[in-house]
């Protein structure tokens, strides 16, 4: 899917970047201009440019802090509204202040130079760009991906005891970008922020320990702290939020002390990537992906190889792909996300709430249902009867959620 | 029938009848043409020789705008039938009809030998027992059934035609049990040149003598040889013995419709002298008699001063009934309210904006490439012109062609959705707030104007282009947007939080999805009435039927019927026209307020007739020609509309001879007029109306039956009726004052009525006539009311609908009780309140369901390198859709509580209903829409999705 990312400071309108994903020419300058342009002029006749919409593509425009214009250009997709792609440039805004700081952005003094420093947000907003190459969905539910292991609770105890040695109350535990497990401070930040860090790790290239300055956007956007990395084995990494000090090398040597004991556990953790729950779960046989989300506590859990199936790319992709638009479309049309500014419109039309629903296509079929604080969204092969989709989408939602021990 | 004066079989000279002009020279209304003018609605004509001429009975115009401005234009309101008739249309009014139904019965229990002038007397206007006793007793011949033809230009049946020589076939209809108009009338049609050769001799004295069209002066023969007695000084029966004319009198209920003290013809004697006479027709006024003018005072001096004259000469003139003419700008104003403050209009706009030439404005004055905009006075979206301009070429650069679809924009807090349709560089914009409408509707407004405009001016350019279309347009737009207001604000008092215990008018609840659905909505009929419809429309339609027949006549038509479609109360009836021309006829009566007009109230006459350009061959042409060895006429076409009371009737006529110069104007042709006319009026049997009226009265409201032009069909639980009599109830004994309250009850009295009196049709308790005349008081329809529910809830009801694979076939769906497919509550008090929200609900999810198989199903169209995916039976997970554009089912659980306790807490008692939508793509497109309980068992839902 074609799509581009264009910022341009509101007030001179010069082009800060462009970012595109596919294999699409640059938009000319004029374009860039003239979309620019219009926004520009109905904010002169005190309306303001929301988006436009033609047959294959969605533009969106979104002013941020009376000094950054985020415009973005998508090919259309199940969403009934702007919301989801509003989201998209809020997390775009707010990757640039977790890299380059509120402050920055909001006074850029200096054009030139703001646009060759900005330049460090780019893997990140490429990532989000890329939706339908990420392999988890935080970016879309606003809601951290998480990973549910067997062995949660000793790898809590492992990471409480390193973020202890680290002078820091935030670190986590993260596995393929999905967190296994974090400290109680590092869930007290605000789903942007979580959303952001676990997409940060999956954006930058692995290497062994790194020391990335951060602005957190909304805890503190001026002031800046530093995150390190750390991998323990392949795709696992652990992450901490520090001031000052320790520096890094201090950090990388207490690693092998602290994660040493775990190495086994981590290993059969890094075996649950794509089934992302324990073996131990059963789910029906039809469930061919799902992903739940609280919408309190900001965590979601997604699985697109429920029954073990030999590792297909392609078709994971897929199915992640209809679970996007299928969530895409539920929500913000009969589901309400607090999060997503926007979606509460569409459900508020109803005098009745909408618990369930599901839609039945040629290849397969998909159900959703509200429970709470959970949400459920289900991709069933074609085979399963439509009157069983409901028992079954209950029966996989309490398996999680009964159990205390999953803390989703 | 057919208006002509002469039957024709009956001249002698055949070469008279070599041209259709001479059919025309014949028409009673060239004629009148000739004599006296064109007739009104010629002359309302513009100057592209279209024609929009409407006519309401006096008082309707009043009351309808009262109730708009009452209510907020709450469509159908009023009251069907009740109130509308009290004036004389110029037609049998509908009271008439439905006494002619009740005589009927009233015939067929009496004895045959009952004497026609009692019978006059007793039963309250003659048309009917007139016909019934020409069938019971056959030795009379009576011209009863005729249409008084000097009531302005409704000439639609000549008494001629039921003179003597049709007794037996008339009474041969009549002796079986149902007398219908229409027998009748098929009857005439195809006997009337049969008819006595003496009134082609009288007519053309007629003609000759220039008489004055409403003022006739005849002799006729004083019947001497009964003689009569000093004890019957009555004058009208002296009338009646001395000169075969039944007089109506004064008491007499039908009176009241003629003002004054005017003595007015009510029947014939049959062998009477003035039967004989043509120019003698029930409904005149007899003005005077040898020169002295007949009062009411002075008839008994007068009538016994007569009866010694051989010959008297009469004098005779046509009441001209009061009707009013309304023109397009009037009829939207009273069919919708002024906005009640200008901030209804506020983010509100229709613009068409094209750069070309506005630089070389003629005036001077340049308009920056506005050539249009509605409303006049400018509001901050005109400001805004020149971003939609741009907007719209801007999307071409950024990926060619693509075309724009929608803008959404925050003005003051206001979200505003604008859609652009787009025509080479210049673009349509209609904005709207967000709060009245959604973008998928906004779209399909756009849309349907869009098409509109091509089908009456060939393009939106040429649309705009003209000034002297402005007017019109402004008008159709103001009709458009005050509706789309209304609509809105009907819905968002019923969907606020307070509005729980607001009433809740069921009407209106489905009002939006049927508006936006692009469906037409159309009526169930028994079978056997249905074939009757469409036996008529396809007889008007062939081109070898008597009166129009090309051998006939040896010379060829002017115009091809292409297809006719006859609407009855705003809903379709029956069509025999393509589906793209239904639609084309559909938009064009839509934006026009006929339909609601016709929903609403009882219209006088209504002709239209206007050149258009139709979406099939004009403007989308892919699939035109195709056909090898066929190819479709270089022709043009024209639209004819003729409406009558709630009726209307449709036709698209195509010009057979050489394209006449396109500059020309297709100037209306009253022959065909004429006889669209005489189609319609047949068509509005008692029989029919009776059927017509009992669906119209159950599926407004429930809107069950919906069939589009591809073939796409809603079903809906049926409770919404049951509920709607709960609620009406409660109304009454709440809000008994309030004038709306009333009003509204009146609309929904009627379907009890027509409901209960299914069995005892014409013994209705109230006031022995299918509609009542006057509005009844609320309090007199309780008792019917409260005795309806138990009786429907008592057979819990499904609707079962059945669908055709030809989308020009319609089908309809019948609401059978079969199943209850939704379970209430414990709570039967409350159930009426819930019920409705159910229903808001239902309608809500299947406008949502509704676009996006719509949306969808128009994304799979354009992404054809999709179609290896979704549709193809051998399913490849990695190239499946994951746009989920081949969605074929969707549904939606819905949960409400209905008892929240006072602590907040939930309790268990939650009622959970699904609404499911399924679309099926073979054997042709549709669309379903079921509401069920959420435990209902999966066989009955599948039983109610395969009955579709």
């Amino acid at each position: 899917m074609a799509a581009y990312i264009i910022c341009l400071t509101s007030g001179s309108g010069l082009p800060v970047f462009t970012r595109s994903v596919g294999n699409v020419k640059a938009l000319p300058f004029p374009v860039i201009g003239s979309l620019n342009a219009v926004h520009m002029f109905s904010a002169n006749h005190d309306a303001t440019l929301q988006s436009t919409t033609t047959d294959d593509a969605r533009i969106v425009w979104r002013e941020f802090h009376n000094s950054l214009v985020l415009i973005a250009v998508m090919g259309r997709d199940g969403a009934s509204d702007d919301a989801h792609m509003g989201k998209l440039l809020d997390n775009v805004f707010h990757a640039m202040v977790l890299l380059y700081g509120l402050d920055d952005l909001v006074n850029i003094k200096n054009v030139e130079r703001f646009k060759k420093e900005i330049r460090i947000c780019f893997q990140l907003v490429d990532t989000l760009i890329q939706q339908s190459a990420l392999t988890t969905f935080s970016d879309l539910t606003n809601a951290v991906d998480i990973m549910l292991t067997p062995d949660n609770a000793m790898l809590q105890s492992f990471l409480d005891a390193f973020v202890e040695a680290s002078d820091s109350p935030y670190g986590c535990l993260l596995a393929n970008g999905r967190v296994v497990v974090a400290t109680s401070k590092w869930w007290e930040l605000s789903s942007t922020e979580l959303v952001l860090l676990s997409l940060l790790m999956q954006s930058v290239p692995q290497c062994t320990s790194r020391d990335i300055p951060i602005y957190l956007p909304q805890a503190s956007p001026s002031v800046p702290h530093r995150l390190m990395t750390f991998e323990l084995i392949k795709n696992v990494d652990v992450c901490v939020i520090c001031g000052p000090s320790p520096t890094l090398a201090q950090l990388t040597r207490e690693i092998s002390r602290f994660w040493t004991p775990a190495i086994e556990t981590l290993k059969s953790t890094r075996q649950l990537n794509l089934r992302n729950f324990p073996l131990t779960l059963d789910m029906d046989s039809n469930v061919m992906g799902f992903l739940l989300v609280n919408t309190k506590s900001n965590r979601c859990l997604s699985s697109v190889n429920v029954n073990r199936e030999r590792e297909d790319t392609a078709k994971f992709e897929k199915r992640r792909a209809v679970l996007r638009s299928f969530f895409k479309y539920v929500v913000g049309t009969y589901f309400s996300n607090s999060s997503i500014k926007g979606t509460e419109k569409g459900p508020s039309e109803y005098n009745h709430q909408a618990t369930d629903t599901y839609i039945v296509c040629s290849g397969h079929k998909c159900y959703a249902h509200i429970s709470g604080n959970y949400q459920i969204f289900l991709m069933f092969s074609a085979k399963i009867p439509t009157f069983a989709m409901r028992s079954v989408c209950v029966k996989t939602l309490n398996l999680f959620i009964k159990d205390k021990n999953n803390q989703i | 029938m057919f208006g002509l004066k002469v039957p024709i079989s009956a001249t002698e000279r055949k070469d008279e009848f070599d041209s259709v002009s001479t059919i025309l020279s014949q028409s009673s209304i060239t004629r009148k043409s000739l004599t006296k003018g064109s007739p009104e609605w010629l002359t309302s004509g513009g100057d592209e020789g279209e024609i929009f001429h409407l006519e309401l009975p006096t008082g309707v115009e009043t009351r309808l705008a009262r109730l708009s401005s009452l209510d907020g234009g709450s469509v159908s309101s009023l009251a069907l039938g009740a109130g509308c008739n009290s004036e004389d249309t110029g037609y049998s009014s509908d009271q008439e009809l439905s006494l002619f139904e009740q005589a009927s019965k009233i015939a067929k229990k009496r004895s045959k030998s009952s004497k026609l002038s009692s019978k006059a007397r007793t039963s309250s206007s003659s048309s009917g027992s007139d016909k019934l006793s020409v069938g019971t007793t056959k030795s009379r011949s009576v011209g009863g059934s005729v249409l008084d033809e000097s009531l302005d230009d409704g000439v639609f049946l000549q008494k001629s035609n039921f003179r003597s020589s049709q007794t037996s076939t008339v009474s041969s209809s009549s002796t079986s049990s149902h007398c219908s108009c229409g027998e009748q009338s098929h009857v005439t049609s195809g006997h009337i040149h049969r008819t006595r050769p003496s009134c082609a001799h009288t007519l053309s004295k007629h003609c000759d003598n220039h008489h004055d069209w409403r003022t006739t002066e005849l002799e006729v023969l004083v019947h001497s040889s009964n003689a009569w007695t000093s004890s019957s000084p009555n004058g009208s029966a002296l009338c009646e013995q001395l000169l075969g004319i039944v007089l109506l009198a004064k008491d007499d209920n039908s009176y009241s419709r003629f003002n004054g003290s005017h003595v007015i013809i009510k029947g014939l004697l049959p062998h009477s002298d003035p039967v004989m006479k043509p120019e003698i027709l029930i409904g005149r006024r007899l003005h005077s008699i040898d020169g002295q003018e007949l009062t009411w005072c002075n008839m008994d001096t007068l009538m016994s001063s007569i009866s010694k004259f051989k010959k008297v000469k009469l004098t005779l003139k046509s009441l001209r009934p009061e009707k009013s003419e309304l023109d397009l700008e009037k009829l939207v104003s009273i069919l919708t309210s002024e906005p009640h403050d200008h901030h209804g209009m506020e983010g509100m706009a229709a613009m068409y904006l094209s750069l070309e030439g506005s630089s070389q404005d003629d005036s001077g004055n340049s308009h920056d490439g506005l050539v249009y905009s509605y409303p006049a006075e400018k509001n901050s979206l005109h400001q805004l012109q020149g971003m939609f301009y741009t907007l719209a070429h801007l999307v071409k650069d950024i990926k060619s062609a693509s075309t724009i679809r929608n803008t959404t924009l925050t003005i003051d807090d206001q979200r505003i959705h604008v859609a652009y349709q787009q025509e080479y560089s210049d673009i349509l914009v209609f904005a709207m707030p967000a709060s009245h409408v959604s973008v998928s509707q906004l779209n399909t407004l756009l849309s349907e104007f869009a098409r509109l405009l091509r089908i009456l001016y060939g393009s939106i350019e040429s649309a705009f282009n003209k000034s002297n279309h402005s007017g019109w347009i402004d008008n159709i737009l103001t009709y458009l947007f005050r509706q789309v207001m209304q609509t809105s604000q009907i819905f968002s008092t019923n969907s606020s939080p307070g509005g729980l215990k607001e009433k809740v008018n069921l009407a209106s609840e489905c009002l939006p999805f049927v508006r936006y659905s692009q469906h037409i909505s159309s009526i169930s009929l028994p079978e056997d009435l249905k074939v009757e419809v469409d036996k008529s429309l396809s007889k008007f339609s062939s081109s070898d039927f008597a009166d129009m027949s090309e051998n006939f006549y040896g010379c060829r038509r002017k115009y091809h019927i292409l297809g006719s479609c006859f609407y009855y109360s705003g809903q379709l009836v029956s069509n025999q026209l393509a589906p793209s021309d239904l639609q084309d006829i559909h938009l064009y009566l839509q934006h026009h307020g006929l339909l609601e007009l016709t929903a609403r109230c009882s219209v006088a006459q209504l002709v239209v007739w206007h050149e258009v350009y139709p979406t099939r061959f004009c403007h989308d042409i892919a699939d035109i020609n195709n056909t090898f060895g066929y190819s479709e006429p270089n022709a043009r076409w024209c639209h004819l509309i003729v409406g009558l009371k709630y009726g209307i009737f449709c036709c698209l006529l195509e010009t057979v001879s050489v394209p006449m110069k396109k500059l020309s104007p297709i100037s209306a042709d009253v022959f065909y007029i004429d006889q669209a006319k005489a189609c319609l009026l047949q068509l509005q049997t008692p029989n029919l109306l009776a059927a017509l009226n009992i669906s119209v009265s159950r599926e407004c409201q429930s809107a069950v039956t919906k069939s589009d032009y591809c073939a796409t069909y809603i079903k809906t639980s049926y409770e919404k009726t049951t509920q709607m009599f709960g609620e009406s109830l409660k109304q009454k004994s709440h809000s008994n004052s309030s004038f709306v309250a009333a009003l509204q009850s009146d609309w929904r009295k009627l379907s009890p009525r027509t409901v209960a009196t299914g069995e005892n049709f014409y013994q209705s308790p109230e006031s022995g006539k299918l509609y009542p005349m006057s509005h009844c008081s609320v309090a007199g329809s309780g008792s019917l009311e409260l005795s309806i529910p138990t009786s429907l809830s008592a057979n819990p009801c499904i609707s079962r609908i059945s669908s055709g694979r030809n989308p020009s076939i319609y089908q309809y769906c019948y609401l059978d009780g079969l199943e209850g497919t939704l379970v209430i509550g414990a709570d039967v008090d409350s159930s009426g309140i819930f019920q409705s929200q159910i229903v808001h609900t239902f309608y809500l999810c299947c406008r949502q369901i509704h676009d996006f198989f719509h949306d969808l199903g128009e994304k799979w169209q354009s992404s054809k390198h999709q179609v290896k995916g979704g549709d193809n039976e051998h399913y490849d997970e990695v190239n499946a859709d994951c746009s989920l554009s081949s969605m074929k089912e969707h549904g939606v659980l819905m949960t409400f509580n209905p008892h929240i306790k006072e602590d907040g807490h939930k309790s268990n008692q939650a009622l959970e209903y699904w609404v499911v939508g399924r679309k099926l793509k073979r054997p042709s497109s549709r669309e379903m829409f079921v509401c069920f309980h959420a435990l209902t068992s999966q066989l009955i839902i599948d039983l109610a999705f395969k009955l579709s």
